[in-house]
Protein backbone atom coordinates (compact mmCIF):
# COMPACT_ATOMS: atom_id res chain seq x y z
CA UNK A 1 0.00 0.00 0.00
CA UNK A 2 1.13 3.73 -0.86
CA UNK A 3 0.98 6.32 1.84
CA UNK A 4 -1.13 9.02 0.88
CA UNK A 5 0.44 12.30 0.89
CA UNK A 6 3.49 11.17 2.94
CA UNK A 7 0.99 10.22 5.76
CA UNK A 8 2.52 6.79 7.22
CA UNK A 9 0.40 4.04 8.08
CA UNK A 10 1.19 3.80 12.06
CA UNK A 11 3.59 0.91 13.03
CA UNK A 12 2.49 0.03 16.34
CA UNK A 13 -0.35 -0.80 17.40
CA UNK A 14 -1.28 -1.65 21.07
CA UNK A 15 -4.84 -3.31 22.36
CA UNK A 16 -5.92 -4.44 25.85
CA UNK A 17 -8.98 -6.25 25.54
CA UNK A 18 -10.71 -9.37 27.86
CA UNK A 19 -9.32 -12.73 28.62
CA UNK A 20 -12.64 -13.94 26.80
CA UNK A 21 -13.16 -14.99 22.84
CA UNK A 22 -14.35 -11.80 21.85
CA UNK A 23 -11.47 -10.51 23.42
CA UNK A 24 -9.59 -12.49 20.57
CA UNK A 25 -11.90 -11.93 17.97
CA UNK A 26 -11.57 -8.18 18.70
CA UNK A 27 -7.34 -8.72 18.54
CA UNK A 28 -7.94 -10.44 15.58
CA UNK A 29 -9.81 -8.35 13.64
CA UNK A 30 -7.20 -5.27 14.88
CA UNK A 31 -4.62 -7.58 13.46
CA UNK A 32 -6.28 -8.09 10.37
CA UNK A 33 -6.64 -4.19 9.77
CA UNK A 34 -3.21 -3.60 10.74
CA UNK A 35 -1.71 -6.00 8.73
CA UNK A 36 -4.02 -4.29 5.68
CA UNK A 37 -2.47 -0.62 6.57
CA UNK A 38 0.84 -1.55 6.39
CA UNK A 39 0.32 -3.29 3.00
CA UNK A 40 2.01 -6.78 5.03
CA UNK A 41 1.87 -9.85 2.40
CA UNK A 42 -0.98 -11.96 2.95
CA UNK A 43 0.80 -15.14 1.96
CA UNK A 44 2.65 -14.58 5.23
CA UNK A 45 0.50 -12.48 7.60
CA UNK A 46 -1.77 -15.62 8.43
CA UNK A 47 0.85 -17.44 10.00
CA UNK A 48 0.87 -14.39 12.49
CA UNK A 49 -3.01 -14.62 12.90
CA UNK A 50 -2.63 -18.73 13.10
CA UNK A 51 -0.01 -18.50 15.85
CA UNK A 52 -1.69 -15.34 17.42
CA UNK A 53 -4.86 -17.66 17.82
CA UNK A 54 -3.09 -20.17 19.59
CA UNK A 55 -1.56 -17.76 22.04
CA UNK A 56 -4.65 -16.41 23.13
CA UNK A 57 -6.94 -19.11 23.28
CA UNK A 58 -4.13 -20.93 25.50
CA UNK A 59 -4.51 -17.61 28.05
CA UNK A 60 -8.19 -17.57 27.52
CA UNK A 61 -8.56 -21.30 28.56
CA UNK A 62 -5.16 -20.87 31.33
CA UNK A 63 -7.19 -18.12 32.82
CA UNK A 64 -10.27 -19.73 33.06
CA UNK A 65 -8.97 -23.09 34.37
CA UNK A 66 -7.46 -20.35 37.17
CA UNK A 67 -10.98 -18.69 37.93
CA UNK A 68 -10.20 -15.56 36.60
CA UNK A 69 -11.23 -13.34 33.50
CA UNK A 70 -8.58 -10.98 33.81
CA UNK A 71 -7.23 -8.78 30.55
CA UNK A 72 -4.81 -9.58 27.46
CA UNK A 73 -2.24 -6.98 26.16
CA UNK A 74 -1.55 -7.40 22.38
CA UNK A 75 1.50 -4.91 21.17
CA UNK A 76 2.14 -5.75 17.31
CA UNK A 77 5.73 -3.99 16.28
CA UNK A 78 7.27 -3.55 12.47
CA UNK A 79 10.73 -3.23 11.84
CA UNK A 80 11.51 -3.29 8.26
CA UNK A 81 9.93 -6.95 7.46
CA UNK A 82 10.16 -7.81 11.50
CA UNK A 83 7.20 -8.06 13.34
CA UNK A 84 7.66 -8.28 16.96
CA UNK A 85 4.18 -9.98 19.11
CA UNK A 86 3.88 -9.41 22.57
CA UNK A 87 1.11 -10.49 24.30
CA UNK A 88 0.76 -10.15 28.48
CA UNK A 89 -1.66 -11.27 30.38
CA UNK A 90 -2.28 -11.38 34.20
CA UNK A 91 -3.39 -15.18 35.04
CA UNK A 92 -0.70 -16.92 36.96
CA UNK A 93 2.41 -17.46 36.23
CA UNK A 94 2.38 -20.21 33.08
CA UNK A 95 5.02 -20.78 30.45
CA UNK A 96 3.21 -22.54 27.75
CA UNK A 97 6.54 -23.23 25.78
CA UNK A 98 7.24 -25.90 28.44
CA UNK A 99 3.99 -28.31 27.18
CA UNK A 100 5.23 -31.47 25.84
CA UNK A 101 5.05 -31.95 22.32
CA UNK A 102 2.06 -34.42 21.26
CA UNK A 103 3.02 -37.74 19.68
CA UNK A 104 1.94 -37.17 16.19
CA UNK A 105 3.76 -40.95 14.78
CA UNK A 106 0.26 -42.56 16.41
CA UNK A 107 -3.29 -43.17 14.34
CA UNK A 108 -6.37 -41.38 14.53
CA UNK A 109 -8.07 -42.68 16.85
CA UNK A 110 -5.21 -42.30 19.47
CA UNK A 111 -3.98 -38.61 18.24
CA UNK A 112 -4.46 -36.19 21.14
CA UNK A 113 -7.20 -33.49 20.69
CA UNK A 114 -4.59 -31.57 22.94
CA UNK A 115 -1.06 -30.05 22.72
CA UNK A 116 -1.38 -28.95 18.87
CA UNK A 117 -0.77 -25.37 19.57
CA UNK A 118 2.28 -25.18 20.54
CA UNK A 119 3.90 -27.01 18.07
CA UNK A 120 2.63 -24.95 15.48
CA UNK A 121 3.21 -21.23 16.97
CA UNK A 122 6.97 -22.81 16.75
CA UNK A 123 6.57 -23.72 13.21
CA UNK A 124 4.95 -20.55 12.35
CA UNK A 125 7.20 -17.90 13.46
CA UNK A 126 11.05 -17.77 13.43
CA UNK A 127 10.96 -17.44 17.55
CA UNK A 128 8.95 -17.11 20.81
CA UNK A 129 10.41 -16.65 23.93
CA UNK A 130 8.77 -16.43 27.50
CA UNK A 131 9.20 -14.40 30.22
CA UNK A 132 7.05 -13.88 33.63
CA UNK A 133 7.65 -9.90 33.95
CA UNK A 134 5.98 -7.42 36.94
CA UNK A 135 3.20 -10.22 38.03
CA UNK A 136 2.44 -11.30 34.35
CA UNK A 137 3.26 -13.59 31.18
CA UNK A 138 4.85 -12.15 28.63
CA UNK A 139 5.22 -13.97 25.49
CA UNK A 140 6.77 -12.39 22.09
CA UNK A 141 6.51 -13.60 19.20
CA UNK A 142 8.91 -12.75 16.03
CA UNK A 143 8.20 -13.12 12.18
CA UNK A 144 9.97 -11.62 8.99
CA UNK A 145 7.48 -11.57 7.12
CA UNK A 146 7.93 -12.28 3.31
CA UNK A 147 5.72 -13.24 0.15
CA UNK B 1 -13.58 -12.55 9.10
CA UNK B 2 -15.77 -12.76 12.35
CA UNK B 3 -18.13 -15.61 12.27
CA UNK B 4 -18.60 -17.07 8.85
CA UNK B 5 -21.57 -17.54 6.85
CA UNK B 6 -21.60 -21.57 6.22
CA UNK B 7 -24.01 -22.77 4.27
CA UNK B 8 -24.54 -26.69 3.38
CA UNK B 9 -25.65 -28.06 0.31
CA UNK B 10 -28.27 -29.75 -0.08
CA UNK B 11 -27.07 -33.00 2.18
CA UNK B 12 -29.39 -36.24 0.95
CA UNK B 13 -29.10 -37.71 4.43
CA UNK B 14 -31.60 -40.39 4.14
CA UNK B 15 -31.01 -41.59 0.34
CA UNK B 16 -27.32 -41.81 1.20
CA UNK B 17 -27.23 -43.30 4.28
CA UNK B 18 -29.26 -45.97 1.97
CA UNK B 19 -26.56 -45.63 -0.62
CA UNK B 20 -23.89 -46.33 2.13
CA UNK B 21 -25.59 -49.27 3.39
CA UNK B 22 -25.36 -50.79 -0.18
CA UNK B 23 -21.79 -50.00 -0.12
CA UNK B 24 -21.13 -46.69 -2.10
CA UNK B 25 -20.97 -43.11 -2.22
CA UNK B 26 -21.00 -42.47 -6.21
CA UNK B 27 -23.14 -40.27 -8.51
CA UNK B 28 -24.72 -36.80 -7.68
CA UNK B 29 -27.41 -38.54 -7.03
CA UNK B 30 -26.60 -40.35 -3.86
CA UNK B 31 -24.37 -37.32 -3.30
CA UNK B 32 -22.04 -37.35 -0.15
CA UNK B 33 -22.43 -34.31 1.47
CA UNK B 34 -20.46 -31.34 0.64
CA UNK B 35 -20.35 -28.28 2.69
CA UNK B 36 -19.02 -25.62 1.14
CA UNK B 37 -18.49 -21.97 1.99
CA UNK B 38 -19.73 -18.37 0.45
CA UNK B 39 -17.01 -16.43 1.33
CA UNK B 40 -13.14 -17.00 3.15
CA UNK B 41 -13.61 -17.26 6.67
CA UNK B 42 -10.91 -18.20 9.20
CA UNK B 43 -11.01 -21.12 11.06
CA UNK B 44 -9.68 -20.52 14.26
CA UNK B 45 -10.55 -20.59 18.11
CA UNK B 46 -13.50 -18.59 17.51
CA UNK B 47 -15.14 -19.85 14.97
CA UNK B 48 -14.12 -23.28 15.24
CA UNK B 49 -17.63 -24.28 17.61
CA UNK B 50 -19.70 -22.81 14.35
CA UNK B 51 -18.03 -25.42 11.84
CA UNK B 52 -17.96 -28.40 14.34
CA UNK B 53 -21.73 -27.67 15.08
CA UNK B 54 -22.21 -27.91 10.96
CA UNK B 55 -20.09 -31.04 10.18
CA UNK B 56 -21.49 -33.09 13.22
CA UNK B 57 -25.07 -32.39 12.46
CA UNK B 58 -24.34 -33.72 9.38
CA UNK B 59 -23.09 -37.36 11.08
CA UNK B 60 -25.78 -37.09 13.55
CA UNK B 61 -28.84 -36.92 10.57
CA UNK B 62 -26.75 -40.03 9.22
CA UNK B 63 -24.36 -39.08 6.06
CA UNK B 64 -21.99 -42.02 6.28
CA UNK B 65 -20.23 -40.24 2.99
CA UNK B 66 -18.76 -37.20 3.87
CA UNK B 67 -16.59 -34.78 1.70
CA UNK B 68 -15.42 -30.94 2.51
CA UNK B 69 -15.60 -27.94 0.48
CA UNK B 70 -12.17 -26.57 2.04
CA UNK B 71 -11.97 -23.47 -0.23
CA UNK B 72 -13.38 -21.15 1.95
CA UNK B 73 -11.26 -21.85 4.47
CA UNK B 74 -8.50 -19.13 4.38
CA UNK B 75 -6.28 -20.72 7.40
CA UNK B 76 -7.04 -23.11 10.31
CA UNK B 77 -5.65 -22.76 13.63
CA UNK B 78 -5.52 -25.67 15.95
CA UNK B 79 -9.10 -25.35 16.75
CA UNK B 80 -10.19 -26.00 13.70
CA UNK B 81 -7.51 -29.09 13.36
CA UNK B 82 -9.53 -30.84 16.55
CA UNK B 83 -13.01 -30.24 14.77
CA UNK B 84 -11.57 -32.43 11.51
CA UNK B 85 -10.27 -34.75 13.99
CA UNK B 86 -13.32 -35.53 16.12
CA UNK B 87 -15.27 -35.41 12.70
CA UNK B 88 -13.38 -38.46 11.05
CA UNK B 89 -12.94 -39.91 14.56
CA UNK B 90 -16.84 -40.09 14.63
CA UNK B 91 -17.51 -41.03 10.86
CA UNK B 92 -14.79 -43.80 11.23
CA UNK B 93 -16.79 -44.74 14.73
CA UNK B 94 -20.44 -44.60 12.31
CA UNK B 95 -18.44 -46.77 9.57
CA UNK B 96 -18.31 -43.84 7.47
CA UNK B 97 -15.72 -42.60 5.69
CA UNK B 98 -14.37 -38.88 4.79
CA UNK B 99 -12.16 -36.76 2.04
CA UNK B 100 -11.39 -33.35 2.31
CA UNK B 101 -10.58 -31.39 -1.01
CA UNK B 102 -9.62 -27.52 -2.89
CA UNK B 103 -7.61 -27.16 0.61
CA UNK B 104 -5.71 -23.75 0.27
CA UNK B 105 -2.50 -23.65 0.56
CA UNK B 106 -2.11 -22.29 3.95
CA UNK B 107 -4.34 -24.97 5.30
CA UNK B 108 -2.62 -27.42 3.86
CA UNK B 109 0.34 -26.17 5.11
CA UNK B 110 -1.01 -26.04 8.87
CA UNK B 111 -2.32 -29.36 8.21
CA UNK B 112 1.30 -30.97 7.73
CA UNK B 113 3.19 -28.97 10.70
CA UNK B 114 0.33 -31.03 12.69
CA UNK B 115 1.22 -34.16 11.14
CA UNK B 116 -2.54 -34.78 10.14
CA UNK B 117 -1.67 -35.26 6.46
CA UNK B 118 -1.60 -38.66 6.64
CA UNK B 119 -4.56 -38.57 8.55
CA UNK B 120 -7.05 -37.61 6.01
CA UNK B 121 -7.84 -38.49 2.18
CA UNK B 122 -7.15 -34.99 1.23
CA UNK B 123 -8.03 -34.21 -2.55
CA UNK B 124 -8.27 -31.74 -5.09
CA UNK B 125 -12.00 -31.55 -6.58
CA UNK B 126 -14.85 -32.77 -5.59
CA UNK B 127 -15.18 -35.53 -8.02
CA UNK B 128 -11.64 -36.71 -6.57
CA UNK B 129 -12.83 -36.86 -3.18
CA UNK B 130 -15.73 -39.01 -3.86
CA UNK B 131 -13.66 -41.57 -6.20
CA UNK B 132 -11.74 -41.42 -3.30
CA UNK B 133 -14.32 -42.79 -0.70
CA UNK B 134 -15.36 -44.83 -3.02
CA UNK B 135 -12.31 -46.75 -2.88
CA UNK B 136 -11.97 -46.48 0.99
CA UNK B 137 -15.16 -48.10 1.01
CA UNK B 138 -14.68 -51.15 -1.24
CA UNK B 139 -11.22 -51.59 -0.15
CA UNK B 140 -12.81 -52.86 3.79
Amino acid sequence: MIPIEGKMPPRHHSMIVPASVSGVRQVESELTAFAKSNGLPTGAIWRVQVALDEVLSNVVRHGSAAGTVGSIGVDLDLDGPRMEIVVTDDAPAFNPLEAPAPDTSVRLEERPLGGLGIPLIRALVDEVRYERRDGRNRLTLWKTLAD
Amino acid sequence: MNGGTAETASPSGRRSQTEARRGTCRSEKTGATASGWSRQWAVDSTTSGELEQRLLAQVGSGERCVVVDMAGIEYISSAGLRVFLRLARKLKDAGGTLALYAMGEPVRQVFELAGFLPLFAIEASRELAIARLEEKRSSR
